[in-house]
This record gives structure tokens, sequence and C-alpha cells, in this order.
């Protein structure tokens, strides 16, 4: 019987990743009586709800083979678009759907530039970064500009529900379970497990190829704008750096998921699990008083290790 | 053939064009959205008794502001500056530019990129054209030792004076780029003397643990700043800590709770950048500490001398931007007229510490500068 249940778990594509964060937790919690608390768990949340929604979209576009790293960019981008329209006076609805329109504008672009040009989406995300975040220097000139928004717009993505807990937590949790059914029960998220896994046999079997990537594409970004309004709405204001180095951290959570950088193979769980891990390293490292400097180290090794003892065990489910 | 290369010219077209179009309309939107005082600004400034003429404006164009003194120019200097037109610290400078061309006969011509700030490629570029011009003197901050290294030696042995402003050469000096002078703020002391400040007014309370947030670890200035305080610290026996926060702003504001959470004895923060202070101030919020965290700044923004006035921070600094505008034009003059240079290689201009006995000055000076339109959009409250 309990070789049964123990093999019920090893099956399951999210085992490695949540072994990993129980042990995490154990061992951190073990040195700081701090990190256990409701109140880290709900600030972990907060956190791991704007990156997640945002790992969400990268893992659909991953098991279709692609990359996007200009997500750190798009998530800039909304925000600022919305911040701004706001200042005009634009009407709160008009600003977030040209603010999401724009993010979704931008992962067309990704997507027709990629899969027309026949440019690898590593390439084509790079610069589409570097030109969105140009953009987001110019506008924003360096400062910080504050939100100016109606409470029903911070009541509906920011508010604290219980706690310290967040209502972008729900959020978070209602596109991963969404997302998790389109990607298992459905002929999309069939498509681009078949796209991701081999495009050609996938071409074969009926598969709109360049549509499935597209579409993905415009996904991701659309996650990665929604993710950035969600983000202004908790603190007010934004500025030229919102956003930044999120493109790495959110492809590391969903590596560590179980996703593969090869494609074909992903789950939304797991990279719901990954995120969680990647959020709290560095606070953990922060409650249980590693030095200041190493932070960035430490989460390299524990990122290393993890990735690691995943792949080890993911291998023994397939062997 | 497989699909994907069956696309005909006509879709290919198509899509590269929309990809194009698309690219345009986002550039347009973001020109669209650009903070409108900032394109205004430079054309509506006018100086008494000076002419001032923006000579060519638009992006990817480098701005030269020629500042005509009312005295017959006798030297022509040329100050090639990462600060452009987007960040409202140009205007300390070409204040400071204005002043001295009333007083002693020189016209100076202020080079810049059409934004906030020049990279460095185009700082170079702009040394080089301003080498071309032969001008009576070059006045440069030193963004890239490397890359400036070969154009302002050329110049120098060409004969042409460079004095250095903002950004000294932080070499060796035998390594060091051999110019006249250097005017401009000194980092380290800048965390020393504004900890300092504070303290003092502070005083007899003491904070039990103190820090100094650096939002950006790794860049030396706000290394130096972390530095100068754990010095001071360490002299008057308090307990500190650095901690290594992250330039963006939901990760600082995360780092910052974390450690607050982990260290609440925490009573006193030096933030090594203003305008990330909203963010940790934000955790000091919701862990329910303001009031018991006291707060020290750094530059005279907006945001910080605002901070004073409201009672949320207790000492910031201003590097001296208008001194680094109007001392290197006189020292080139004085190197010219009589041969004089300073005594010393680095004159620093600051750090002059803001608190709340000169706060009002400061601001109406600030606000002068900035214009009140501009003032008032980045004075955003520190605390939510």
């Amino acid at each position: 019987m309990k070789l049964k249940i123990l093999s019920f778990f090893l099956k399951k594509k999210e085992f490695p990743v949540l072994f990993s964060l129980t042990l995490f937790f154990l061992v951190f919690s073990s040195f700081s009586s701090r990190f256990a608390t409701l109140e880290n768990i709900a600030s972990i949340f907060s956190l791991t709800a704007e990156m997640g929604i945002v790992v969400a979209g990268i893992t659909l576009l991953m098991v279709a083979g692609e990359f996007d790293l200009s997500v750190g960019s798009t998530y800039g981008m909304a925000a600022v678009i919305l911040v701004f329209l706001r200042l005009m006076q634009i009407n709160i609805l008009i600003a977030i759907l040209l603010a999401l329109g724009t993010a979704c504008f931008i992962g067309f672009c990704n997507g027709i530039i990629t899969l027309k040009a026949g440019i690898p989406s590593f390439i084509t995300t790079l610069g589409m970064l570097m030109v969105i975040r140009g953009l987001i220097y110019f506008i924003t000139q360096g400062y910080i500009y504050k939100l100016d928004a109606p409470p029903l717009f911070y009541k509906l993505l920011s508010d604290c529900l219980l706690g310290n807990f967040r209502i972008s937590v729900i959020w978070f949790i209602i596109i991963t379970l969404v997302l998790a059914v389109i990607l298992s029960s459905t002929k999309y998220g069939n498509w681009l497990m078949a796209v991701g896994g081999n495009k050609e046999v996938a071409r074969m079997l009926g598969v709109n190829v360049f549509r499935v990537k597209l579409i993905t594409f415009i996904l991701t970004s659309f996650m990665a704008g929604l993710s950035g309004i969600i983000a202004t709405s908790r603190f007010g204001m934004v500025m030229s750096t919102f956003g930044e180095g999120m493109e790495l951290e959110a492809i590391t959570a969903a590596v560590m998921g179980g996703t593969l950088l090869s494609g074909g193979y992903g789950t939304l769980i797991g990279s719901f699990l990954g995120t969680i891990f990647i959020s709290s390293v560095k606070s953990g490292l922060i409650l249980i008083g590693a030095p200041a400097f190493w932070y960035q180290t430490f989460v390299g090794i524990a990122l290393i290790i993890a990735v690691i003892f995943n792949s080890s065990i993911a291998r023994r489910i397939i062997e | 053939m497989s699909e994907e290369k069956k696309v005909n010219r006509r879709d290919y077209l198509k899509y590269t064009g929309a990809a194009i179009g698309g690219l345009v309309v986002g550039g347009a939107l973001g020109y669209v959205l650009k903070p409108k005082e900032v394109i205004e600004k430079t054309a509506t400034v006018t100086i008494p008794g000076a002419e001032k003429t923006v000579t060519v404006t638009g992006p990817g164009v480098t701005i030269t502001e020629t500042i005509t003194p009312p005295l017959k120019a006798k030297y022509t200097f040329y100050f090639v500056s990462h600060i452009g037109p987007g960040d409202p610290n140009m205007n300390w400078l070409t204040k400071g530019i204005e002043e001295i061309s009333k007083c002693i006969p020189v016209k100076v011509n202020y080079v810049s990129a059409p934004r906030a700030a020049a990279t460095t490629e185009e700082m170079v570029r702009m040394v080089e054209s301003a080498i071309v011009a032969k001008p009576d003197g070059i006045i440069v901050p030193i963004l890239d030792p490397s890359a400036l290294n070969e154009p302002l030696r050329r110049a120098i042995d060409m004969g042409i004076p460079v004095v250095a402003s903002n950004i000294s050469d932080p070499r060796p000096p035998e390594e060091a780029i051999p110019y006249l002078t250097y005017f401009g703020g000194n980092e380290y002391l800048t965390g020393y003397r504004v900890n300092k400040r504070a303290l003092e007014l502070l005083a007899p309370w003491k904070p039990k643990h103190s820090i100094v947030a650096i939002t950006h670890p790794g860049h030396v200035g706000h290394m130096m700043r972390a530095k100068g305080m754990e010095d001071l610290y360490k002299e008057l026996g308090l307990s500190f800590e650095k901690v290594a926060l992250d330039p963006e702003p939901a990760k600082c504001y995360e780092l910052a709770r974390a450690y607050l959470e982990a260290h609440p004895e925490t009573e006193l923060i030096f933030i090594t950048a203003a305008y990330w202070s909203p963010y940790i101030a934000k955790a000091i919020t919701d862990l329910g500490l303001k009031g018991k965290i006291k707060l020290t700044l750094v530059d005279e923004s907006p945001i910080s001398i605002e901070g004073i006035r409201r009672g949320e921070v207790i000492a910031t600094h201003s590097q001296g931007f208008w001194y680094q505008g109007y001392l290197p034009p006189f020292w080139l003059y004085m190197y010219h007229e009589y041969k004089h240079v300073p005594i010393v290689r680095d004159l620093f201009t600051g750090p002059i510490v803001i608190d709340k006995t000169n706060v009002e000055i400061w601001k109406n000076i600030v606000r002068t500068v900035f214009g009140p339109e501009t003032y008032d959009k980045l004075a955003v409250p520190i605390y939510p």
C-alpha cells in the first residue's frame, strides 16, 4: 500500500519541485522561527502571485518550444502605460485595456518576427526586451510616478483579503488552474505539447503550428502585462526598473517546476511551486541572516542544486 | 519543402510590415506618453542679459546649447555632458554656466544627448566633435575612463585643457587622464556626513540598529556611500549592517520587508537612492513600523526635500551640481589668463547636507531650477 502511494507521487511531474520546496521550507524554518510565520508566507505569496502569472504564461510558451525574454519589459511597459494614461485622465477601464492591448501587441510582434523571419525566439525577444526597456526609460526619464486610480481598482487587484494575503493570490491561483486545465484537457493544450515536442509531426497531424505558437506568444505577453498592472496596483507607483530581470527568474521557476527547456513537456502546477520556491529563497536567506552580498550566490547555488535534484528524480520516474 | 518555408513573398512582406508598423506605433505611443514638460523645458528658459539658443533637437541628435555671455567672449569652452534635457539636473549645470558667463568673457557650449542620459558611445562621439571644434577647453564627466581615455589624452596633447566635472577618473593618478582638476561630489563623504548630521539631530537618542539599504548592489557610488556610513558607525560603536536590495522595485520591497521582519530592532535606514525610498517605506508601513524607523536619503531631489519637510526624512545631501557648472569655466579661464590651477586635483563641491534647518532654502532653489510643475510631479510622498 505504502509503495503504491509512493509510486503514485513519484509518477507526478510536480513531485521533484514539491519535494525540493518541502525540504527548503523545513531547512529554513529550522534556522529561523520567523520563516514559517503566516506573515512571511503571505508576503512570499504576494510576490509569487505577480511573478507566478508571468510564469504561467511563459510555461505555455516553453511547452510550445519557444522562449520569451521580453516578459519583464512587457510587465514594466503595461504598468507605465497604465500610470501615464491615468495621468492624462483617461478612464481606468480604457487605460487597462490599452495597457493590456500594448502587451498583446508586443507578443504579436515577438510571434510574427520569430515565426515568419525564422529567427530564434531567444534572439527576437532579447531584442524586444531592449526595445521596450529603452522606451520605458524614455517615457519615465528615470523618475517615479504615482498611480491615480479609483478604490475599486485596488480592491479588485491587490487589497488584502485575510491578514496579509492579497486578492492577487486568488487571481494567480485561478489563472494557474484555468491554464492547467487548458494545457491538460483541451485541444489547444494537446497542440501545444505536440508543437513543442515535434512540430513536423504535429503539422502532419493537422496542427496549425504558426497559429498555435502565435496565440501562445500573445498569451504570454498578456499575462506579463496583467501581472504588471496587478503589481502597479499593489505599490501604487511605477518606475523605470519595474520588472527588470524578471524574465530569467520566470524561466528558472518554470524549469524548476519541471518544464523542459527543449519544449513539449511542462506543468502549470509545477511552475506554481517553482515560483513559490524562487520567491521564498531570497527572503529565506535574509531571515536566516545570510550575509547581504552573498544572496545572489546562494540563490544560484540553491537553484542549481534544486534543478540537479529535480532532473535526477524526473529521470528515475521516466526509467 | 516544409510548410514554414512555403511562405510566399506577399505574406512575408505583410507580416514584416505589420511588425515594423507595430514597432513604429509602439515608439509613437512612447513618444506621446513622454512627460510634456521635459519637451517644453529646453525651449522656454530665458536668461536675462544673455542669449541662449537651442541649435539642434530631435531623437538621436546631439543637443548643443550655446550660452553666449553679455561680455565679448574671449574663450570658447565645450561642456560635454552625459546629463541631457530629460534630466532636470541639467538645469543646475546650465544655470551655473549662465552665472559664470555673466562674470567672465567666456562662451560655453553645453553638449548632451537629447534624453535624460547619454551612453558611453555618445559621450565619446560628442568629445570627438568637441575636439574637432578646437575649443579653448573641454569640461567633461569621466563617465567611462577607459572609453574616454584616448580622445581626452589626444585633446590634452593638442593643447586643449580638460577639466573633469561631476564624475572623476577613479584610477590611480599615474593611470588617470591628466585633466587639470575635478569638480564634483564625494560619495564616501556623502554616506559619512549625511548620517553624522542625522545622529546629531536625533541626539541624545541613538538607534539600536541601523542599516544602509543598497538599492543598486555593486554600483561603485552606492557602495562608497555605504562605506561612508559603515565607517561612521564603526567610529561611534553603533550597531550597523549593509543590506543588499535590488533595483527592481517589487524585489526591493520584498527584500526590505524580509530584512525588517528578521530585524525588528532596526531604527534607522540610509537609502542609497532617493527614488527607491517609497518602496522601502511601503515595507515599513506594511509591517506597522512607520514612525519607529528614521530615514536618511541622498540627493536634493523633490522626493527627498519634501520628505524632510513632512518629517519623514532626517537628512539628505546635495553634491553641489550648480558649482559643477559654475566652477569649471572659471578655472579654465584662470588657466588661460594666469596659468593658475587649483592646488588639489580633486575639488569637492559636495556633500552639502540638507536637513530641517535649511530645507526651505533648498526647496526654493530646487523649485526654481526644476520648475514648479516638474518639482510637484517628482515630489512623490515617501509613505503611502
